[in-house]
């Protein structure tokens, strides 16, 4: 979503019942079964439409939408046997690897496929992409999280090369000032011509950049502290059970910082991924706040990617929790959990590994899934309504 | 793309032509797939990857699951405590026709000798169930995402399954056939080599059973005994264990099969074997007679074009419904000429789509069953709208007719 920075006061209506809903709802102890005042949603099985050319899709790392609600996203193509029409000699009529960025329509119809290394050596496309946005131009801004990949790269929206932010081919460092150190995500704060880098997976730190210069502004870690690599964590993640994030307060991020979403109240929402929380920072760095989600979650952890609901206020964050295989919605003042939608599984509505989350101007949800998932879901916003504290697939009524 | 012919109109012909044993020429069954087939599991419950799959005479439909193919560091994260999602249902799913959960039973560690590689699955005549099995590399298992290792935990004991188990329909165990931990033959009297398929002639009171993965044979088994009555190779020649050369779509045919994955008795007594590895059907008399053959997708190298078949349930058994999984479709033949009329599917994950297809089935009313194994996961339904004129030689995915 574009975001800006006007302060829109008062709510509508309809937000501020729900929120006392879900004041009343989110009290310790109320029973599971019990419904609460949250955004609902609906799993739309057949957006997007089936891609031309025999085309799959690999691992889903990235997603944005534009001003235009066109939603694009970056994958990492398939090898191999499922790639069997790719090979030399083909293996099979399936199938081919689809091109790195995607771009869809509204209605679901792929409208441009694009990326990939340049042949003439021009740019130096990621060893492993990971996470795009799209700035006020419509330009499209593209991370890696592989070995050696300390860049962003910028293209237009029909894929022609723009420029580079950070010399490649660095090793990581969360101090460097001409680089970055695999970064997953980028979103933009348009009014002050600044990009906001989760840097990401091998640096510790957020990056702002001014988006014309590509100069490195400011940078900041956890709690706003300087950002350290040689930080030792407090608490051990896999040394047995009941391990919980927030006994510990980890002063630095713990790799990989795998968002940082500026609110249109100048606010940035940073997804401290492994730590199972996201810390929230005034746009200088100046810490304000955190709250953990699922805290005894280990390997990957919990807060994968965040987006906004697009009401002035935005009301609600919702969170991409990829190991527990739920969307996560978030009253964003009290930052308290007041549903979840998705489980686990391989059919409509159900995630192995979601990854990547935004919302575009309706409040439908977009989300894709890394590792086996492989897919881009849209789930239809439904409005505010009496939900279940899990809403499990979000598949429509079958009456 | 689905020609017009409306739901009645087609439910209507199908009436007819089932009663007087023709289909209008040139005309299939067309389907469109339910998104919202089978209902979800309760969380944080997945399946494994879907190995085998039939559709039981009360219309139930039974799948069998691999539980050796999971991500331990992002998938089964119950098992591993590192998360709330997800864990692995029981091998053996059963839903009802509304797609409700039935019953789920069988795994390893239990009073009988669990399939390092369960597949397929069959209900005979008596109601109960046979699941089969396959051959398991040593030490694989899924991948997962950077750094995912493979699922479970390194087994000993054989890497190809041998023998056969029958359950009640409960899940009670009642029968092992062949030797566990057989090594691999055509020459074996007790004991197969990764049973890939089966289905039953009552009258005869005898299984057929497709062997298999390892093995290169048709196996004719007493249903009450087990005991093996007769087997054959391809072309009816006797099976043989020698090496084979790689699959070549320009060498003469192959005189033995490659891999035998389904061995399916028609209602007039032929028996259609996949020659999965061949890319080709081959069609026998019970006692091993060979009648014809069909090649599919010649070029297919891989695992092969044909990998399972279904009939269709009108009298005649008019058509068969071959699963493809390297070419990710189902495709649609005649089954007295063994002529292809057109596909459905195509390569990916959404609904309508395959990620390595298996298996096929049908029930009463027509509607096709898919079963993906490896990362698929899914058992799809794709609803019978009735025959109608098909132009396109693939369909690609079956969306609803308003969303394509």
């Amino acid at each position: 979503m574009n975001r800006n920075r006007n302060l829109i006061i008062g709510g509508s209506l309809v937000v501020a019942i729900a929120l006392l809903g879900v004041g009343q709802a989110t009290l310790e102890g109320v029973a599971l079964s019990q419904t609460v005042r949250a955004p609902i949603f609906e799993i739309d099985p057949f957006w997007p439409k089936p891609l031309p050319n025999g085309w799959v899709y690999g691992t889903v790392i990235g997603v944005t939408v534009d001003a235009q609600d066109h939603v694009y996203i970056v994958h990492r193509g398939v090898q191999g046997a499922e790639a069997g029409a790719d090979q030399n000699p083909p293996l099979a009529e399936c199938c081919s690897s689809a091109p790195p960025v995607l771009e869809f329509d509204a209605d679901g119809n792929m409208v441009r496929a694009w990326g990939g290394p340049s042949e003439t050596e021009e740019y130096v496309w990621p060893a492993s992409n990971h996470g795009l946005g799209v700035d006020q131009m419509g330009n499209i801004w593209i991370g890696g999280n592989g070995g050696g990949d300390s860049h962003v790269l910028k293209f237009s929206q029909q894929g022609d090369y723009l420029g580079t932010y950070g010399e490649p081919r660095n090793a990581p460092n969360s101090s460097a000032t001409n680089h970055f150190g695999r970064v997953a995500d980028i979103e933009f704060d348009f009014a002050a011509n600044e990009s906001y880098f989760a840097d990401g997976y091998a640096n510790k730190r957020v990056a702002i950049v001014d988006i014309d210069s590509g100069e490195i502004k400011r940078t900041w870690g956890a709690y706003g502290n300087t950002p350290d690599d040689s930080y030792q964590y407090v608490g051990e993640r896999r040394g047995g059970t009941g391990w919980s994030a927030d006994d510990y307060e980890e002063q630095q991020f713990r790799t990989p910082v795998h968002c940082a979403e500026p609110s249109n109240d100048g606010l940035v929402y940073v997804c401290d991924r492994p730590n199972n929380r996201v810390q929230v920072f005034q746009a200088d760095g100046t810490y304000v706040r955190e709250a953990y989600y699922a805290p005894e979650t280990l390997g990957d952890g919990a807060i994968w990617d965040i987006a906004f609901s697009p009401d002035p206020e935005q009301s609600f964050i919702y969170v991409a929790d990829g190991k527990n295989a739920r969307i996560r919605i978030i009253d964003r003042q009290s930052m308290e959990e007041v549903s979840t939608i998705g489980t686990g599984g391989r059919y409509a509505g159900m995630f192995q590994a979601v990854h990547s989350i935004d919302t575009d101007s309706q409040g439908n949800i977009y989300a894709t899934e890394t590792y086996e998932g492989r897919r881009l879901h849209k789930f239809i916003y439904q409005g505010i309504g009496d939900a279940a504290r899990h809403q499990g697939a979000t598949w429509p009524s079958r009456n | 793309m689905r020609l017009t012919v409306g739901r009645v109109a087609a439910a209507l012909l199908v009436g007819l032509t089932a009663g007087c044993g023709g289909i209008e020429d040139g005309q299939v069954p067309t389907f469109e797939v339910d998104a919202f087939w089978p209902m979800p599991l309760d969380y944080p419950n997945i399946l494994g990857p879907v190995s085998g799959l039939t559709v039981a005479p009360d219309g139930n439909v039974l799948i069998v699951t691999r539980q050796d193919g999971f991500s331990r560091a992002n998938e089964v994260n119950v098992v591993t405590e590192t998360g709330t999602c997800c864990s692995p249902t029981k091998a053996v799913v059963e839903y009802a026709p509304d797609g409700s959960l039935v019953r789920e039973w069988g795994e390893p560690n239990q009073d009988y000798p669990w399939p390092n590689r369960p597949h397929a699955i069959a209900v005979d005549p008596d109601g109960n169930i046979w699941i089969g099995g396959g051959v398991a590399t040593a030490g694989r298992g899924g991948r997962g995402g950077r750094g995912g290792r493979g699922g479970g935990a390194a087994r000993p004991g054989p890497t190809v399954d041998s023998h056969i188990l029958k359950f009640s329909r409960e899940g009670q165990h009642l029968m092992t056939i062949g030797g566990v931990g057989e090594t691999p033959s055509n020459q074996n009297a007790n004991g197969f080599g990764g049973a890939a398929g089966f289905s039953f002639d009552a009258g005869a009171n005898e299984v057929f059973v497709a062997d298999g993965y390892a093995n290169n044979r048709v196996a004719v088994l007493d249903m009450s005994t087990g005991e093996l009555k007769r087997s054959w190779g391809a072309y009816g020649n006797a099976p043989d264990d020698a090496d084979q050369e790689p699959y070549d779509a320009g060498a003469a045919p192959a005189q033995q099969f490659r891999t035998v994955t389904c061995a399916e008795l028609s209602d007039d007594g032929l028996v259609y074997v996949c020659d999965r590895g061949n890319n080709r059907i081959q069609v026998f008399q019970t006692d091993g007679t060979f009648v014809s053959e069909a090649v599919l997708a010649p070029a297919t190298l891989g695992s092969g074009s044909v990998g399972d078949i279904a009939f269709s349930p009108d009298r005649d058994q008019h058509f068969l419904y071959v699963a493809d999984g390297m070419n990710e479709r189902v495709a649609i033949l005649v089954r007295s000429s063994l002529e292809f009329q057109t596909s459905f599917g195509v390569g990916g994950r959404y609904p309508g789509h395959f990620r390595q297809l298996g298996s096929v089935a049908v029930d009463a009313d027509g509607n096709v069953y898919t079963a993906e194994n490896g990362q698929g996961r899914r058992v799809q339904k794709f609803v019978n709208l009735g025959n109608g004129m098909i132009t396109a030689e693939h369909q690609g995915a079956l969306y609803p007719g308003d969303k394509r």
